[in-house]
């Protein structure tokens, strides 16, 4: 018995190790944190190792910043079937020119639908795909739209809510793929809502499609009550008192011929957050229950929520280097292959050193008219020299059934002043 | 015996009071959505300022004493029912009677020789106001929006003066035109504002009607002529108001009459313009002379103030210069029947001042050109981001000017009134630390007459709750003041009237 009671114990001995060998399978569902982080990375999720799933970036917050992420199973985002019909009907038809780095041919839906990794302009493309391309709607409107201004120590300092109003004007899927003569983008009305003292400022910025010219902007400064215009050549600069910059928004906000290149160096397996619950307690006074995706009650306070379940996504790996003016000195991005979406960024001073990690989570939305939507309705937008982070959560309302460009104008601005 | 609460150890901390009486679980009411809904927020505000210099009118030093001691509290309410939205603003002010105030009231009340008890015998009256500042709603049927209540309207472009925003008057009594947030000092009016978008013309017409239903003072700037702290040197302390009536109802500036105007604004390819056509009341009040009444005998025993009705004309572009990475605006106005007072000389061998020998109606032209301009200080002074620089150069003109018509810039003052006036201003404002502090600097030159303001202030935003802001007032007059009534005023102009008003100011906000 006891011979037997020694073999089955080496059995089981000899089975661990060979298990070890190809890595163990975690479960979904599994908490990873500082605590078993060294022991995870031996291990692998849906047969794909932690220690690839996990960026170095992100290990390292996890190791030094409290970071948690629970693994979930991954699940395909469904898209909807007119920006699926349009871009396979780019296939092979969307042209680039090389000279402007831009789009030429393009009506509607992702324009280069299969992305040659051996493609030298294939960064410039894939960043073409999500801003001409985004599965995002016809019309955005964020309601609910919070920055919370964290300090790593001191916790949440500011809460500032605000409203967002987007209408498309290229790239339509429903009726008219264009409306209006110039080669504009999108029409976008800023209003912010609450604290007092901001209460009532609004912006509104039509872009141009190319990116040949910078936006046009305008202001509402309730204090004097009045439209002004203001320099659209801010993407370099700082949002406010917010710690990213105009080009940060949805992690990458600016035409790709704004920067100096953007080349493709990897496509990869990344853990990301592509089906985020409902991220705004709305009526709740308290940060923890205004935000329940983010972890406000822990230090950095910045982090999400570490129940958020991070799915393995498969991802474009870009690295984009900015203008000499500009203040970083590289960005790396991530890009969803299948959702087309920027997930998460790693950003670099002139020196080279690590600067800003930005990582928005994603959201699938259907819109009033039924289209499939995916959007982001939380981020973290970390500043680790600053140990500051403006963090970010809304709702949205797509494709309103009505919603019209006038909705969306100049006049509106104005009009909406108070 | 006065009744007024009288701040017996002036401090600072006084200012605050005021905000003790908020719980710090006071919060923004929200609830509701889009077709039905509620919001309410506001704050407590306290105001303490301080003389940095002496006023000359009074026998003691006044430097280091303090001439403000103010609280407010603003309730801005929201609510959407169905297819109106509404806007409530209500703000109520108190002031505390500060000893440096007390002395300007006591010679208010010695100078008192008529009989006639003016305005500034009870200083405190001048500031302690309930009001029902705004109360409107929003109503839109397709690409007309109306507005109808009592609200305020902001035409025109430029900064610190006016030329186009002359819909409203502004009250300059309890802070001159010192207060950053000029909506604060604006006198709203009852209006009906329609806006029509005519998106085929990448514009939108505004009609303005204003049906003349306001208080009688709501026309026209209130100013400090009863001799508190704003009153221009050397008259702190002169109750002009014992001395003059307020006609409201004078023909050529009756303020129940309808007015109204017209504005088109809209985009020419890069360029943002607006064309205007206003009738209205001219800012600062004018007198109408005892000795030389204009179209009405006044009740007063020199004369009567008035508001007289103008005719504006105005046009506005402005664009952004991508080659100067700069935004490019102007202004030019052309201004009907401006009223001018006349007389350099004093009347009946100096028993009457300057400016009551008669008043003169005066076409003006006022332009401005301003630019606004980013610039990255980031490295020369550690700024969080690129700064805000703004300047402007706004000139009026007199048209028809004739030396012979002896027009005066200021009653009482004897500086005869020039063809052109033109200010120099400039703003620049920095940001540190995510804008939570928020440093300030704002200057300004009377190009043609010399002298200047320096405004440095700096603010402070705690949490979403608290804003602190200090800053101080310095004003230049080059030599061009007079500090008593008898001296030589032939060259007081504006920084002159501003003379040794130099102010420090702490203001505490618990915004909700």
């Amino acid at each position: 018995m006891k011979t037997l009671f020694k073999l089955a114990a080496l059995s089981c001995a000899l089975l661990a190790t060979s298990a070890t060998a190809v890595a163990a399978e975690l479960p979904a569902g599994t908490l990873v944190d500082k605590n078993n982080l060294d022991q995870v990375l031996n291990e692998s999720f849906e047969g794909k190792p932690l220690s690839q799933l996990l960026t170095d970036k992100v290990q390292w917050q996890i190791r030094n910043y409290n970071l948690g992420l629970t693994l979930a199973p991954s699940k395909a985002v469904e898209l909807d079937p007119a920006y699926l019909e349009a871009s396979a009907a780019n296939r092979d038809k969307v042209g680039f020119d090389r000279a402007t780095r831009t789009v030429q041919g393009w009506d509607k839906g992702v324009p280069y639908p299969d992305i040659d990794v051996k493609d030298p302009d294939a960064g410039d493309k894939i960043v073409w795909n999500f801003i001409y391309g985004r599965p995002m709607g016809d019309s955005q409107e964020m309601k609910n739209f919070h920055y919370i201004l964290i300090d790593a120590k001191k916790g949440v300092e500011r809460v500032q809510r605000y409203r967002l109003d987007r209408f498309y004007t290229r790239g339509r899927l429903n009726g008219p793929s264009s409306i209006g003569k110039d080669f504009m983008l999108q029409n976008t009305l800023l209003f912010a809502e609450a604290p007092q003292d901001i209460k009532g400022i609004g912006t509104y910025t039509k872009r141009y499609a190319d990116g040949f010219k910078t936006d046009d902007v305008w202001a509402y400064v309730k204090s004097v009550r009045r439209v002004r215009r203001i320099s659209g050549n801010a993407w370099m600069d700082p949002v406010g008192g917010l710690d990213i910059l105009g080009d940060d928004i949805d992690v990458w906000d600016s035409p790709p011929n704004w920067y100096k290149s953007v080349q493709l160096i990897d496509k990869r397996w990344i853990l990301a957050i592509t089906d985020t619950p409902q991220t705004i307690g709305v009526g709740e006074k308290e940060p923890a229950a205004q935000f329940p995706q983010q972890d406000v009650s822990n230090p950095p306070y910045w982090n999400p929520n570490p129940k958020l379940g991070w799915q393995p996504r498969e991802v474009w790996v870009l690295e984009g280097t900015p203008p000499d003016a500009h203040p970083y000195g590289k960005k790396i991005l991530y890009v969803d292959v299948q959702a087309n979406r920027p997930l998460m960024s790693e950003i670099y001073d002139k020196n080279g050193e690590f600067w800003r990690f930005h990582h928005m989570q994603q959201q699938p939305i259907t819109g009033e008219d039924g289209y499939k939507a995916i959007l982001p309705v939380q981020a973290q937008q970390i500043d680790f020299k600053r140990q500051h982070s403006t963090n970010f959560a809304s709702t949205y309302v797509i494709n309103r059934k009505g919603a019209k460009e006038s909705d969306f104008s100049l006049g509106k601005l104005e009009a909406a002043g108070k | 015996m006065q009744s007024t609460i009288r701040a017996k150890r002036p401090t600072w901390l006084m200012a605050l009071l005021p905000l003790s009486i908020l719980s710090s679980g006071a919060q923004a009411m929200d609830y509701g959505d889009d077709d039905f809904g509620f919001s309410l927020g506001g704050y407590v505000r306290g105001w303490s300022s301080f003389n940095l210099k002496d006023a000359p009118e009074t026998k003691g030093d006044d430097k280091g004493k303090l001439s403000m001691l103010r609280g407010s509290l603003m309730l801005d309410a929201d609510a959407v029912t169905g297819p109106l939205s509404w806007k409530a603003i209500a703000r109520l002010d108190k002031e505390l009677m500060t000893d440096y105030q007390d002395d300007l009231q006591d010679i208010n009340r010695s100078m008192v020789n008529t009989g006639l008890r003016g305005r500034g015998s009870d200083l405190m009256g001048e500031y302690d106001r309930g009001e029902l500042r705004e109360f409107y709603f929003d109503y839109e049927l397709d690409r007309v929006k109306f507005r109808v209540g009592k609200q305020q309207v902001v035409w025109g472009e430029t900064d610190f003066f006016r030329a186009m925003d002359v819909v409203h008057g502004f009250d300059y009594r309890w802070r001159s035109f010192l207060e950053p947030e000029n909506e604060e000092l604006r006198k709203p009016l009852i209006l009906l504002n329609t806006t029509i978008q005519v998106p085929e013309f990448d514009g939108a017409l505004q009609v303005l009607v204003r049906p003349g239903l306001d208080a009688h003072n709501a026309i026209g700037n209130s100013v400090d002529i009863y001799g508190g702290r704003w009153a221009a040197q050397p008259y702190r302390g002169t109750d002009f108001f014992s001395l003059l009536d307020t006609d409201y109802e004078h023909p050529a500036g009756d303020n129940e009459k309808v007015t109204g105007g017209l504005r088109w604004s809209g985009m020419a390819g890069d360029v943002n313009y607006s064309l205007a056509w206003l009738k209205s009341y001219q800012g600062d009040p004018v007198v109408n002379s005892r000795f030389n009444p204009y179209k009405k005998a006044p009740k007063g025993v020199l004369g009567d103030v008035f508001h007289p009705e103008i005719t504006v004309w105005g046009a506005t572009a402005s664009t952004y210069v991508a080659a100067a990475d700069a935004v490019f605006s102007t202004e030019v106005v052309y201004t009907e029947g401006m009223g001018f007072n006349q007389g350099s000389e004093p009347l009946f061998g100096g028993a009457v001042p300057p400016g009551f020998a008669g008043l003169k109606r005066k076409d003006t032209l006022t332009t401005m050109v301003r630019m606004d301009k980013t610039v990255d200080l980031t490295r020369f002074l550690g700024t969080s981001r690129p700064s805000f620089l703004s300047m402007q150069l706004f000139n009026t003109r007199v048209l028809g000017f004739s030396k012979d018509d002896d027009l005066v810039e200021l009653t009482p003052f004897a500086a005869k009134k020039k063809r052109d006036t033109t200010l120099f201003t400039t703003v620049l404002q920095m940001n540190y630390r995510n804008d939570t502090i928020n440093p300030s600097l704002a200057a300004g030159v009377d190009v043609n007459n010399k002298g200047g303001f320096l405004i440095p202030a700096v603010e402070f935003a705690m949490g979403d709750n608290w804003r602190l802001r200090a800053e101080a007032d310095l004003f230049f007059s080059a030599g061009r003041s007079n500090d008593s009534a008898a001296g030589d005023s032939s060259d007081t102009r504006l920084f002159g009237y501003l003379d040794n008003h130099d102010q420090f100011v702490l203001r505490l906000t618990r915004q909700f």
